[in-house]
């Protein structure tokens, strides 16, 4: 008996943690633009992010967290 | 990077930058050709900054390059420093921060995509920039210290990529993708339906006598947990649309829906919290869930489309204007003022009436009045706004606001300020109106008896219920959604964009439909023209070119291009000057210095000018006959002056509609035109010429009165407000990048021949959608039969629901892709 509650439990936690996968790529954008992403699969070793120093990607989370506060 | 050594191609070679052919006298570089300096520029400046496997960072077919566009000014961007357009244009600003959304037409490619991601090489103000391909549109984020828009724009124009910039008011009218909020909401329920459907699943196993108490209670406190997102957040845009559907005194198809929603929420909640029983949430959350991937199907989004526009769109962002110091700078449109001095160049529109104060100016209004003619203008003439300048440049001064000009006096037509279609309401939502009325009758007769022919109050609520539960009509909600969806998406894959399901049942109605001609029947561009009769010499061609180079008529420009293959530089200096006179809708006649005369025009003009036309040819299409020192030579013919399968088309459709033709041109230069279909359309008195755009509008408004219901095809602007006065306004386009007016639907020009197909299959879909509805119908006399009884318990309803839901999908899908005319389908 207590055994399938806490069955229960871990079930509807992995649910959980897929909802909030499926909820986190829903707000980074992932379902606004469906087919550039398999364009980008294309570019090989010099491709965008690869050129960019550690400063720059550095301003780039900024950049994303500054984004976010405008959207709110 | 060596310096570059410039020398001349010798063979035709495909330049580097945009893979076109190289004309004789290109540009070589490091081994490889240019057709044009402007090419070898972007390829240097790509080739400097490291960036240069972008010739190789597509598997495609040939260089991905745009060709160069002509070479900018330094003030043609000054507009782009103006603080007030900036707040308008950037998405966002702060200090080290701003934000852009620019509209790339040029993207095509995955090489573009990679050179425009990589931006930040070429300008490392640029912070990070992002394409989005299916809308070719470029998210620039960039630094204010370190950059600027005018700075990126002219970094674009200079690879190559010119950023389409208009005002952000035009570019937020565009249908919004499918916003974030509707994919969690789905997400939400199919989620809450998943893990309730495996907590009733024992419920069901157990069969009648119902799992033991623990297990029932704890499973149905966890639905009911489950329930609870699906109740507030999932289906929240039902409630919300019931609720402004019955504010509005309107039973739309979501009343029924929120009546069944809510009280499958009450009862199921009776049920577990007093009556100890499993309730009915797994239905509600199959509802819901069912209901929204309804409503994400039918939410078709053409990317690159935009039906809404007005005529803001169409301009300019800026102007050139020369200051009294005599410089020129530009100017934001918004604050041209009364009286400013303008100067417009070749393909721009004028955008406000002015007067000319160059000497002389070629207008082309075809845009504006459907006129395919272009106008000349002299000096102090009066010209109206929305015309396009072809050749040189010239000034302007304006005499009116861009707001009281003559093309923006159409917008203030009545018309554009009501929303369009307001009071109609779809086959849907009129059936829901007796739909729901049933229900409740229904239900409420089953109360009455239990209560007071059986006495019996407990057995009463249950019936009341279950009806409400049963009857909640989500399979007859879904025959639409899925129907038009499959019907939008067949269609759209033909060329035909129809902006929703809405238009196609409006579509299905329609009796009347009514063609503009130039751009719409007839293709836009002029058409290749084709040379029949004696074989005439370098130097009559040659003296052919020089009288048809005088002229802008769309004969003798195709008669210009065709002859310049022929006739190099040389020959044509060769034959010297004329004295050149156009009569207009007649022809031109030339007297050259030599002594030789030349004369292009109708084979009737001809003959009054004096030339002998014992050989002439007979032609049915639009031609320009030549004669040579008064002998005749031949006729241009132009060939696929109307587009392929026009005459069929007319023919299938005349049987069926009322068919009408509106015409900016005149009869007299349309001769050729009438004589042709006049028999296609039914009789002359369907074809009328020399419509201003106000005709247009009151000639649909009249059948609009009449009680027709009316289908209006357009291609300019001039049909802007019969496209809006129609029940159903389709712009034709040559291919789906063009702007276009504010339509319903946007069709390709090459799929203009199916259109009674279309038509068919339009009507086919609403047949389909009462079919399905009535399938439906059938799930909840069964329903409702066993409610009344007080014997719809939970399982059969679990069953019965999603069944008679799923039942309606697959019919209505499938017929809708089966029941597709062959042309359709294709």
């Amino acid at each position: 008996m207590s055994v399938i509650v806490v069955l229960i439990g871990c079930s509807l936690l992995l649910a959980l943690g897929f909802l909030s996968a499926f909820v986190w790529a829903v707000r980074s954008g992932q379902f606004d633009d469906s087919y550039t992403p398999s364009m980008r699969i294309l570019f090989d070793g010099r491709g965008a992010n690869k050129g960019i120093s550690q400063s720059e990607a550095q301003e780039k989370n900024s950049v994303r967290r500054s984004d976010k506060l405008h959207k709110q | 990077m060596n310096s570059p050594a410039t020398s001349s191609v010798a063979a035709k070679e495909q330049c580097a930058h945009c893979g076109l052919d190289c004309p004789d006298n290109g540009i070589a570089l490091d081994g490889a050709a240019f057709c044009c300096e402007g090419c070898r520029i972007v390829y240097q400046m790509l080739a400097e900054n490291d960036l240069d496997s972008y010739y190789c960072a597509a598997p495609t077919d040939g260089s991905p390059g745009n060709r160069a566009a002509a070479e900018i000014d330094p003030g043609d961007f000054d507009y782009l420093e103006d603080e007030s357009l900036l707040a308008r244009l950037l998405d966002f600003r702060s200090d080290t921060l701003a934000i852009a959304r620019l509209n790339i037409p040029g993207i095509h490619c995955a090489s573009c995509v990679w050179l425009l991601e990589n931006l930040h090489k070429l300008d490392p103000g640029v912070l990070q920039s992002e394409v989005n391909f299916m809308r070719k549109e470029l998210l620039l984020r960039f630094d204010p210290r370190r950059s600027s828009l005018r700075a990126v724009v002219e970094l674009l124009h200079k690879i190559a990529y010119p950023p389409d910039i208009r005002l952000a008011a035009a570019r937020s009218a565009e249908p919004p993708k499918t916003p974030r909020i509707e994919w969690l909401r789905l997400g939400v329920a199919g989620f809450c339906f998943g893990n309730i459907m495996l907590f009733s699943f024992p419920e069901y196993l157990a069969g009648a006598q119902g799992l033991s108490g623990e297990f029932g209670q704890l499973f149905a406190w966890l639905n009911l947990a489950l329930s609870l997102p699906v109740l507030l957040f999932s289906a929240a845009p039902f409630f919300r649309s019931a609720l402004t559907g019955l504010r509005g005194g309107n039973v739309n198809i979501d009343v029924p829906i929120a009546l069944g929603i809510v009280v499958l929420f009450l009862r199921s909640l009776v049920d577990i919290a007093v009556l100890g029983a499993p309730g009915f949430l797994d239905s509600m959350a199959a509802l819901v869930f069912l209901l929204l991937l309804g409503r994400m199907f039918q939410r078709k989004t053409y990317d690159r489309l935009a039906f809404d526009r007005d005529y803001a769109a169409y301009f300019p962002l800026s102007v050139r204007i020369e200051t009294t110091e005599g410089r020129t700078t530009t100017r934001s449109l918004d604050q041209l003022e009364v009286g400013d001095i303008i100067v417009v160049r070749n393909g721009e529109l004028i955008p406000a009436d002015a007067l000319l104060l160059s000497d002389s100016a070629a207008l082309d209004y075809s845009f504006v009045t459907g006129e395919s003619a272009a106008q000349h203008s002299a000096k102090n003439d009066l010209v109206y706004a929305g015309g396009r300048l072809t050749g040189s440049p010239a000034r302007f001064q304006t005499i009116k606001p861009v707001s009281q000009s003559y093309l923006t006096d159409l917008w203030n037509n009545g018309i554009f300020a009501d929303e369009k279609h307001a009071g109609f309401s779809d086959l849907t939502n009129r059936f829901s109106k007796y739909f729901t009325f049933g229900v409740v009758v229904v239900a409420a007769a089953a109360g009455l008896y239990w209560a007071l022919a059986a006495g019996d109050w407990s057995a009463a609520a249950d019936a009341v219920t279950a009806s409400l539960i049963v009857a909640c009509p989500c399979a007859l909600a879904l025959a639409a959604p899925f129907t038009f969806g499959t019907s939008l998406g067949l269609l759209a894959r033909r060329g035909l964009y129809v902006k929703n399901s809405e238009t196609l049942e409006l579509l299905a109605a329609t009796s009347a439909i009514v063609f503009d001609k130039t751009g719409t029947l007839t293709s836009a561009e002029p058409a290749q023209l084709r040379y029949h009769g004696l074989e005439c010499t370098v130097q009559e061609a040659a003296m052919t070119l020089n009288t048809a180079q005088a002229s802008n008529h769309p004969l003798s420009r195709g008669i210009v291009s065709v002859l310049r293959e022929q006739v190099d530089a040389d020959d044509l200096s060769a034959v010297g000057d004329a004295i050149i006179d156009e009569v207009a809708g007649k022809g031109l006649r030339a007297d050259f210095y030599s002594g030789h005369q030349v004369l292009i025009g109708a084979a009737e003009w001809l003959r009054e000018q004096g030339a002998d036309m014992s050989g002439e040819l007979p032609t049915r299409e639009s031609a320009a006959h030549i004669a040579v020192d008064g002998r005749y030579m031949g006729a241009f013919v132009q060939k696929n002056y109307l587009r392929r399968g026009i005459r069929a088309m007319l023919e299938k459709l005349r049987g069926a509609f009322n068919i009408y033709l509106l015409s900016g041109d005149t009869p007299q230069q349309e001769a050729d035109f009438v004589n042709m279909l006049s028999g296609a359309f039914g009789g002359k008195q369907h074809l009328r010429f020399g419509r201003s755009p106000q005709d247009k509008l009151e000639f649909l408004d009249e059948l609009e009165r009449g009680g027709a219901t009316t289908l209006m095809l357009g291609d300019g602007l001039n049909d802007a407000g019969a496209l809006r006065r129609s029940t159903v306004g389709v712009a034709v386009v040559e291919n789906n990048a063009a702007f276009t007016p504010a339509s319903d639907a946007i069709l390709e020009a090459r799929a203009l021949a199916g259109l009674p197909q279309f038509l068919q299959y339009a009507r086919r879909g609403l047949g389909i959608v009462k079919l399905s509805i009535l399938l439906s119908l059938l799930y909840n006399v069964v329903g409702l039969t066993l409610a009344v009884q007080g014997l719809l318990s939970p399982l059969v309803s679990a069953v019965l629901m999603p069944l008679s839901s799923i039942t309606v999908i697959v019919f209505s899908t499938l017929s809708a892709r089966l029941l597709a005319p062959r042309e359709v389908k294709q």
